[in-house]
């Protein structure tokens, strides 16, 4: 498609319009500059972007084919057998069950509570105004750091919260909340859930923001319910905000690696890891198959993002 | 009216205890770093201590080098938010007020590049730090340099995403006018957009100096040299095998947390309107 005249990065004009027609029929030179005209503008950008982000990308879908020494030496092409191995590791199965809830719960979770936490901060009343500065916290404190504050808190006979729920009695003793995956894949969750929360509060809140009063108006006079309202007035007028929501949170929590990293290392053994965690893990034994995982995790988040892009499409169609 | 009071009153007490449930690790991290070392080993943590000592912070600030560290970070970070902030700006109107062929495409691409797996990638930068390190010695391994490349580049989709939504609402008659006026490209851009897309920029700020300033994995990658490292190195030295210094971490995790929350309190206003840009339709 692409002009052979125009240096091969730049980008052809398309008219004002979006349409390819006119600009055939302009001198080569005005042609030529509105081609050029977002090069200087957009280049810095996607220069950096395609060297540092997307050239290793390249890299680590080269290597994923290579059969690697652990000391970093490549021996070789190593056909799909890096991904065959992969997917013979009898933990795969349970890693990938894991990624699935790790990602439905911390997601669906967040979603659901930052709706209701938008809400309650659209409210005019006294005490909002701390709660706001509250939920930043959890924003500025380091996903790392807040994820050891809460093994600090767990610690089974110095612990915070076990010394609580001994007082108010709602265990007898202290327990290894993190030794057991049974418990410590649900505190993982609560984890991931409280620092999720404040960059999707705020942005359902800027969502909320955006919505006219009349259209509220307009319900009451209608004698509409107040959930009703909520259900069919402000949700539906909430979709691009929450659009951004789900999508940087499924990016962000499928892709997070500091909470589990820092809570129990997806020990024991490999009981808490989700395939993010388990692709660092088998780096330190096999680069090969540990850069397979690394392609399918890209492949998983990219299918994710894309159903769930698609499936908002189709349902604004179905209005 | 008594239906309203009774609502306040529900959304007040909500509203608090939610704060109260949000803001307590970090009280007990500030605690923690306050508290003697016998009350940090004991089986009963109580949440207040009366003897309050700041041998934890001495501990921390005696770390090797820590002042420089700080300095490091501060300077990565700074870098890292001034430089993203102007290159994503260009961007974004670049995105939005060009029409030109690829513009989809460019735009998938800052998509996809925002959902690289980063802990994945620390194998292939590493060889790509080195290699850029023997033709600019500026930016390969050991250098802050390095680390400002990295994550400048990281954190530009994200923020022209964000942008772009802010530059689109900003209305064409506004430049329109102002090139009338014979105002040159420069001045529209400096004088015009910028002002307008500033609350954008702050929240991009923010997300920009939070990821450089947290950061442990690249830090950990490129910065070979111990004379040359960054803040969370500090915080390294505090994890034994054994058992860890519990004083000492939280001591040099609220030394590390300070900065931002004043950096938070510094943008706050500006968040939620900022926001605002990334969700419009």
């Amino acid at each position: 498609m692409r002009e052979t005249a125009s240096p091969p990065t730049s980008r052809k004009p398309s008219g004002d319009d979006g349409q390819a027609a006119p600009a055939a029929r302009r001198p080569f030179s005005a042609r030529l500059r509105t081609a050029l005209g977002p090069l200087p503008w957009i280049s810095p950008a996607i220069i950096l972007i395609a060297f540092v982000v997307l050239w290793p990308v390249v890299e680590m879908v080269r290597s994923s084919f290579l059969r690697i020494r652990r000391s970093g030496i490549v021996k070789g092409s190593n056909g799909t057998d890096n991904y065959k191995k992969l997917f013979d590791e009898p933990d795969f199965t349970h890693v990938l069950w894991n990624t699935m809830v790790w990602v439905v719960c911390v997601v669906g979770i967040t979603i659901v509570l930052s709706l209701a936490l938008a809400q309650l901060f659209n409210q005019q009343f006294p005490g909002r105004r701390v709660a706001r500065w509250a939920l930043i916290i959890p924003w500025a404190a380091s996903v790392f750091m807040t994820a050891i504050v809460f093994r600090w808190m767990l610690h089974h006979s110095y612990g915070a919260i076990n010394t609580l729920l001994v007082d108010l009695h709602v265990i007898d003793e202290g327990k290894d909340w993190l030794g057991e995956p049974s418990t410590a894949f649900p505190w993982m969750i609560g984890v991931a859930v409280f620092v999720s929360l404040p960059f999707t509060t705020y942005t359902l809140l800027a969502g909320l923001q955006t919505i006219p009063g009349e259209v509220y108006e307009a319900a009451r006079m209608d004698g509409a319910s107040t959930w009703r309202t909520y259900l069919s007035v402000t949700l539906p007028l909430l979709r691009p905000a929450i659009l951004v929501a789900v999508v940087i949170n499924l990016i962000n929590v499928f892709n997070s690696f500091p909470i589990i990293w820092a809570m129990t290392g997806g020990g024991p053994g490999y009981e808490t890891d989700t395939t993010t965690t388990f692709m660092y893990k088998i780096k330190a034994s096999d680069i090969g198959e540990s850069a397979a995982l690394s392609v399918v995790n890209f492949g998983i988040i990219i299918v994710l993002v894309l159903l769930y892009l698609g499936v908002n499409r189709w349902n604004k169609e179905a209005d | 009216m008594h239906d309203r009071r009774v609502g306040r009153l529900v959304a007040n007490t909500v509203a608090v205890l939610a704060a109260a449930v949000v803001a307590f690790p970090l009280y007990w991290m500030v605690l923690s770093a306050f508290k003697p070392d016998d009350e940090i080993n004991s089986a009963h943590p109580r949440p207040w201590t009366w003897a309050p000592t700041l041998g934890n912070f001495r501990d921390a600030l005696g770390v090797n080098g820590f002042g420089g560290y700080f300095l490091n970070s501060l300077l990565v970070a700074s870098v890292v938010v001034v430089l993203s902030a102007g290159i994503a700006f260009l961007a974004a109107v670049a995105l939005t007020r060009f029409h030109f062929r690829f513009r989809t495409t460019i735009l998938v691409m800052f998509l996809v590049a925002q959902m690289v797996p980063v802990e994945a990638l620390t194998i292939p930068l590493f060889f790509l730090v080195r290699d850029m390190g023997t033709a600019v010695p500026q930016i390969g391994l050991s250098t802050l340099g390095s680390l400002m490349l990295v994550h400048l580049a990281f954190s530009l989709p994200f923020a022209i995403w964000m942008l772009r939504g802010f530059v689109a609402a900003v209305p064409d008659t506004l430049e329109e006018a102002a090139r009338l006026d014979g105002a040159n490209r420069f001045t529209i851009l400096w004088r015009i957009l910028f002002p307008l897309v500033a609350p954008g920029l702050a929240a991009t700020s923010v997300f920009s100096f939070i990821t450089a300033w947290n950061d442990f994995v690249f830090a950990k990658t490129f910065l070979l040299d111990p004379d040359t490292q960054t803040l969370p190195s500090a915080l390294m030295v505090f994890f034994k095998p054994d058992e860890n210094d519990w004083g000492g971490i939280m001591a040099a995790s609220t030394l590390m947390t300070v900065p931002v929350l004043v950096f938070f309190v510094l943008v706050q206003r500006h968040m939620v309107s900022g926001l605002g840009g990334a969700v419009k339709d």
